[in-house]
């Protein structure tokens, strides 16, 4: 008793010596962690936003939100009360922004009988919100606060009693009875409307305009919109209640409204909330301790501090893990005292097993200290190492100090040292937890993968590219998994044009699509309205939802903008007649069947494709990079044009830790998705690969660090005597073989003369699971007087090869490429010796061969050194069968050659055309330059009196097939540059001329 | 049931005091020359501690009031009195502002010193923020326009800073708090959305 009367004695002349007892975290406390939370969340990354379908801003949603109970939905307005919290006394922007309202939320989660205003729903006027903002870790009730405990003056004899209404934080903020075990299972007629499941709800309506039911609830971009205020605002809430968490009181069944103890949840004030709180708003002249601190140091520099953002597997785990204490609670429970659960307050007050009750305990540091006070009184400050489950590390800081005033120290008090201390630990983990739950809920990420795209239907594919979990057919009670379809695009006013697929489509059939995994069915979506013809920057999102690891009702999102029909990137070098610069992407309009450009912007791609993972003989995704403009064979001039820089869909998507010569997407034993990459160091080819995932660090794996980092699985010996380092390598479809030719120079004797020649060597590496299963030299050719590979490829996954032949020159798969007509007229010196002297009787196509951006042919004069070229193909591309080449000759009347240059695919073969590749033996339309025969004579100069009635063509950006098998060459001399494309013509498309373009070859899917 | 009585008649005595506070009076002077320095708004803020939620408490905003200095400085606001119910304790922060200048820092007495202010644009639209945020009773749904005056200089000041009469960044807020004063909130926000949307 004498002890009681004692507390109560020391309590008062606790409060008189701080002068102004204030304030749970307070109000701007919980705005700024929650504006810090939102910075370092998911949501401060534009890309996320984007999939989404918001930007953020000063109103994106206006003022409007829903407060949802199971009776009725009530439309509300942000109010004065949290505007001018978030904007006068936090100095944001804006309290409508996104991360406005998730302020907004945050502090109106503080709400008590009507304060603020009163809930617009009957049964919730009264409604006490901070009476469900404890969580004890330990109690195993777990029924929040002991705040109805009944208890008479001799606290000793206090009896719990729990209201059957009240509720825990976790159970609060998720909106269920009990949060770790019934996690999925909402608590029906629940009176907290902003829960987590109020937000994933709101979130699905916001996205699709739908209920989960299905029905439509949202016609209009302003409804829709209001449920994005909605969302956000739900979610503030929500991060409040892990925000209390790192607020002792709150984990320690210690109520601090400052009423006296004895009454029905009453409790101390709490001094530690006040006082964060006065640093929150850097008050000046704030007291604590009986003296008066001029200027509060700003919270700033602590709340920054950046802990590590958790990523657990449930929601429930931000708050507790139970058994291994890495939630939040679980960190302040055992971590730090508090007012009304002291060090020295007995076992019936201060429950908990940590920290020691004992100051005796070996794990306590102690300080005596001396006050300045009349008889020096002395006092002892405890320190101890506060243990964090979650880093497995410890930091020491002050935790309690015994009074002063009590002879037997068997009085402990915190004074504003502590709460320093208790802030610096406990506020940087509020962050990063409310983070932590923030990217949980927006964890859910798919990939599209369209099978087919018209008007007025879309088949598709899906991967989960969530990081963690699973995707399920069906959740734990057996409900089907759904996907429903929205789109967005531009009408030709330039307005927004909103809908969704007709029906919500079940994935039951499914069972577990692991991360990165794809779904085993295709599922086909109508439209609710058609896409129309001029329709522009047409873009689909797929919203799963469903059971996503260990949440039944998640939700999932992917996005994409759907290029119809393939196509390229185009670069207009002078400003279109629409007025957008910059690359642009054309493709088939299928409606029209005409070229057409969209409106899309900062489009980038490489020149190098690898296309793979074929479906009905059409490839399903593409890689590009840097590579050698003929595809094949580097320009030894101009050097080695490869970058560490990955693209897919018009992105950047990747970069890989060195320059690389060859990519593609492979699949591991787990159906598990990877970017392999295949490039060299001065010794040896490097094959490395990464998860699947858009990622543009190029830092390799650590455990820790980089844990989607890129690993390097094998390395290949290069020869010392190597004419190159540099070598492209070529992937098949499946990305389960890749072959080289590494070039060498050697001497050969041909026709009696002493040559230098190239060998070239053919390598081969296996690829099972993702891994490299085998390295194989598959040796190679001295000279071209055989049968020499000289380049090599995949027709999905059939390996196709380019050899040069004595007699046929160029033969692909033992097929020769030209004519007899055209290689038979290959000396310059049997129509025409001149001066330059005769052509050697000998020589052939063959053995006058070069490589060299491109391969050339020509004769050679008797001496063995070169002559004219006669022959140059720029570009190959042996996947589809494309050879463009030109051929001089020095009868300009001569028939042949009355083109400029060729186009051969197949056994079709066009001047200066273009044709149907996709029909690969009949010929389209042709579309020649305009101007063109007005130029014809133009090699003259070039060629010297070794007329060439066609000029010179020299490849321009790059050759280039797309996935739908469109061709895009470019011919061009020092005048002019020339454009050609498959059945259109691009200057139709971009409104420019041929030859003020140059073009980027693959664009996507 | 004798126990939940004497809790009730506690709670009771406590929500339902009057309070008082003030006055407030002192001088401002220049922080070098300890010379008297006319025309300085002085805004004193109470706040207290409200008792409302029996689980957690909240600092709130009581009382705002603001005066000018005279020729010689001083200024006086003077006392106040009503019924708050659900308050306990009381603080009371006292922050002067005049264009251009700054106050000095450490502890207060009633002589404010300030000096001209040599900070950049943007840690000076800080400060008038911070101002602002004084001059703000959260959670009163009557504009304090009383305060009119010293949020007329802030905006004042804010069209100085920005070199135009209206900017997004550094006018805005100033407009909005004066329109909030005059106008309400509802009628402010209205406003103000206009101009987001016309930018």
């Amino acid at each position: 008793m004498i002890r009681g009367r004692l507390k109560i004695v020391i309590a008062v002349i606790l409060l008189a010596a701080v002068g102004e007892p204030v304030s749970a975290y307070e109000l701007v406390t919980h705005g700024l962690l929650t504006y810090e939370a939102f910075g370092r969340s998911v949501l401060s990354d534009a890309g996320l936003l984007e999939k989404l379908g918001v930007e953020n801003g000063k109103a994106p949603f206006g003022d409007e939100y829903y407060d949802n109970s199971s009776q009725e939905e009530i439309v509300r307005r942000q109010e004065r009360f949290e505007t001018q919290i978030i904007e006068k006394e936090l100095k944001i922007e804006s309290s409508f922004s996104i991360d406005g309202w998730l302020m907004a939320g945050a502090i109106r989660e503080d709400d008590y009988e009507g304060h603020p205003s009163r809930d617009p729903h009957g049964e919730n006027a009264e409604l006490r919100r901070p009476l469900y903002h404890f969580y004890d870790p330990v109690d195993p009730l777990n029924r929040g606060s002991a705040l109805f405990v009944e208890c008479p003056l001799n606290a000793q004899n206090c009896v719990k009693r729990y209201a059957p209404d009240l509720r825990s934080a976790p159970d609060w903020a998720i909106g269920t009875l009990d949060a770790f075990t019934w996690m999925n299972e909402p608590e029906s007629g629940r009176r907290n409307h902003f829960t987590l499941f109020d937000a994933r709800e709101a979130l699905y309506r916001a996205l699709t305009g739908h209920k989960k039911a299905g029905a439509e609830v949202a016609t209009t971009r302003e409804e829709r919109n209001a449920y994005w205020a909605t969302t956000f605002r739900a979610l503030g809430d929500v991060v409040h209640l892990v925000e209390d968490m790192a607020q002792p009181q709150h984990t320690r069944n210690d109520p601090h409204a400052g009423l006296p103890a004895s009454l029905v949840g009453g409790g101390h004030k709490s001094m530690y909330e006040a006082y964060i709180e006065a640093r929150a708003t850097t008050a000046r002249g704030f007291g604590v301790d009986g003296a008066s601190i001029a200027h509060a140091e700003p919270l700033n520099t602590i709340i920054g501090a950046g802990y590590p953002i958790p990523a657990f597997d449930k929601y429930s785990d931000y708050w507790s893990t139970r058994g291994t204490m890495q939630g939040l609670a679980d960190y302040s429970n055992r971590g730090f005292f508090t007012a009304g659960r002291n060090l020295s307050d007995p076992p019936d007050v201060n429950y908990y097993p940590e920290p020691p009750r004992d100051s005796a305990d070996a794990s306590y540091v102690v300080d005596d200290m001396v006050l300045a006070l009349p008889g020096n009184p002395k006092s002892r400050m405890l320190r101890r190492a506060v243990p964090d489950a979650l880093t497995g590390s410890s930091t020491e800081v002050r935790l309690t100090v015994e009074s002063v005033w009590d002879p037997h120290r068997s009085t402990s008090s915190l004074n504003h040292y502590i709460y320093d201390d208790m802030a610096a630990l406990l506020l940087p983990r509020a962050v990063a937890y409310s983070a932590g739950i923030i990217n949980y809920f927006f964890r859910g990420k798919l990939d599209i993968e369209i099978e087919t795209s018209t008007s007025s239907t879309i088949a598709l594919k899906f991967s989960n590219r969530t990081v963690r979990d699973s995707i399920y057919g069906t959740d734990s009670f057996g409900q089907a998994g759904t996907l429903i379809v929205t789109y967005e695009y531009e009408d030709n006013t330039g307005e927004k044009i909103f809908g969704t697929s007709t029906a919500q489509v079940a994935i039951g059939g499914e069972t577990e699509i692991k991360p990165n995994e794809s779904s085993n069915d295709s599922y086909t979506f109508s439209y609710d309205n058609p896409i129309p013809a001029d329709a522009k920057k047409l873009r689909v999102r797929l919203i799963f939802r469903g059971k996503l690891g260990n949440e039944d009702d998640a939700i999932a999102i992917g996005m994409l903008d759907v290029p119809l029909s393939g196509g390229f990137i185009v670069t207009p070098n002078y400003l279109p007649a629409d007025g957008i610069a910059g690359t642009r992407h054309i493709y088939i309009d299928e409606t029209t069947g005409a070229w057409a450009v969209s409106e899309q912007t900062g489009l980038t791609a490489g020149n190098i494709d690898w296309k793979g993972w074929y479906e009905n003989g059409a490839p399903t995704r593409v890689l590009s990079w840097e590579g050698p403009v003929s595809r094949y064979f580097v320009d030894r001039v101009q050097g080695w044009p490869f970058t560490p820089n990955i693209y897919q869909d018009g992105t950047l998507y990747s970069v890989a830790p060195c320059e690389v010569e060859g990519a593609a997407l492979a699949r591991d034993a787990a159906n598990a998705e990877w970017i392999m990459v295949i490039c060299h160091d001065d010794v040896s080819d490097l094959v490395y690969r990464r998860p699947n995932t858009l990622n543009l660090s190029p830092d390799l794996y650590n455990a820790d660090t980089a844990p989607q980092g890129w690993q390097l699985i094998a390395s290949v010996p290069l020869a010392e005597n190597l004419a190159y380092k540099n070598s492209a390598w070529f992937f098949n479809g499946s990305g389960t073989e890749a072959q080289t030719l590494r070039f060498t120079y050697e001497t050969v004797v041909l026709n009696g003369i002493p040559r230098s020649v190239i060998v070239m060597d053919r390598y081969k590496l296996s690829i099972s699971g993702a891994q490299v299963a085998s390295i194989e030299n598959l040796g190679g050719d001295r000279g071209f007087t055989a049968a020499s590979v000289i380049a090599v490829d995949y027709r999905d996954n059939t390996e196709t090869l380019l050899r040069l032949s004595a007699g046929d020159w160029l033969t692909v798969d033992g097929n020769r490429v030209f004519s007899a007509e055209e290689i038979n007229a290959y000396c310059y010196g049997n129509l025409d010796p001149g001066p330059g002297g005769s052509c050697f009787e000998s020589s052939t196509f063959a053995n006058s061969t070069s490589l060299n951006n491109g391969i050339y042919a020509g004769d050679y004069l008797g001496d063995g050194t070169p002559g004219w070229v006669m022959a140059h193909v720029y570009y190959i591309d042996l996947r589809e069968g494309v050879f463009a080449y030109s051929l001089s000759h020095p009868n300009y009347n001569y028939a042949l050659f009355s083109g400029n240059y060729r186009v051969r695919h197949g056994t079709s073969t066009m001047d200066t055309g273009v044709f149907t590749l996709a029909q690969p033996d009949t010929l389209g339309d042709v579309y020649a330059p305009s101007g063109y025969a007005s130029y014809n004579f133009m090699g003259v100069y070039k060629y010297g009196r070794f007329f060439s009635p066609g000029f010179a063509p020299m490849a321009q950006g790059s050759w280039a097939v797309d996935r739908a098998h469109n061709l895009f060459v470019s011919e061009g001399n020092s005048f002019h540059t020339y454009n050609y494309l498959t059945a259109g013509n691009p200057a139709d498309a971009v409104n420019v001329t041929g030859e003020a373009l140059t073009f980027l070859p693959v664009y996507p899917r | 049931m004798i126990k939940w009585t004497v809790a009730g008649l506690m709670l009771i005595s406590l929500t339902s005091c009057g309070m008082v506070g003030g006055p407030v009076s002192g001088v401002v002077v220049d922080a070098e020359t300890r010379q008297p320095i006319e025309g300085a708004y002085v805004v004193a803020q109470w706040s207290g501690s409200s008792s409302v939620s029996i689980a957690e408490s909240q600092t709130v905003c009581i009382y705002t009031d603001m005066a000018k200095t005279d020729e010689k400085g001083r200024f006086r606001i003077p006392m106040w009195f009503f019924q708050k119910p659900g308050i306990t304790g009381q603080r009371q922060n006292v922050e002067i502002y005049k264009p251009g200048y700054l106050p000095e820092t450490g502890s207060r007495s009633d002589e404010y010193g300030i000096s001209t202010s040599q900070s950049s644009i943007n840690e000076r639209v800080d400060y008038m923020m911070a101002v602002r945020g004084r001059a703000t009773c959260r959670g009163n749904e009557e504009p304090e326009k009383n305060l009119l005056a010293l949020i007329n200089a802030l905006y004042e000041e804010s069209k100085a800073l920005a070199g135009v009469e209206y900017d997004s960044n550094i006018v805005e807020p100033f407009l909005y708090s004066k329109e909030e004063l005059i106008f309400g909130y509802t009628r402010a926000q209205e406003l103000r959305k206009k101009r987001w949307s016309s930018q």
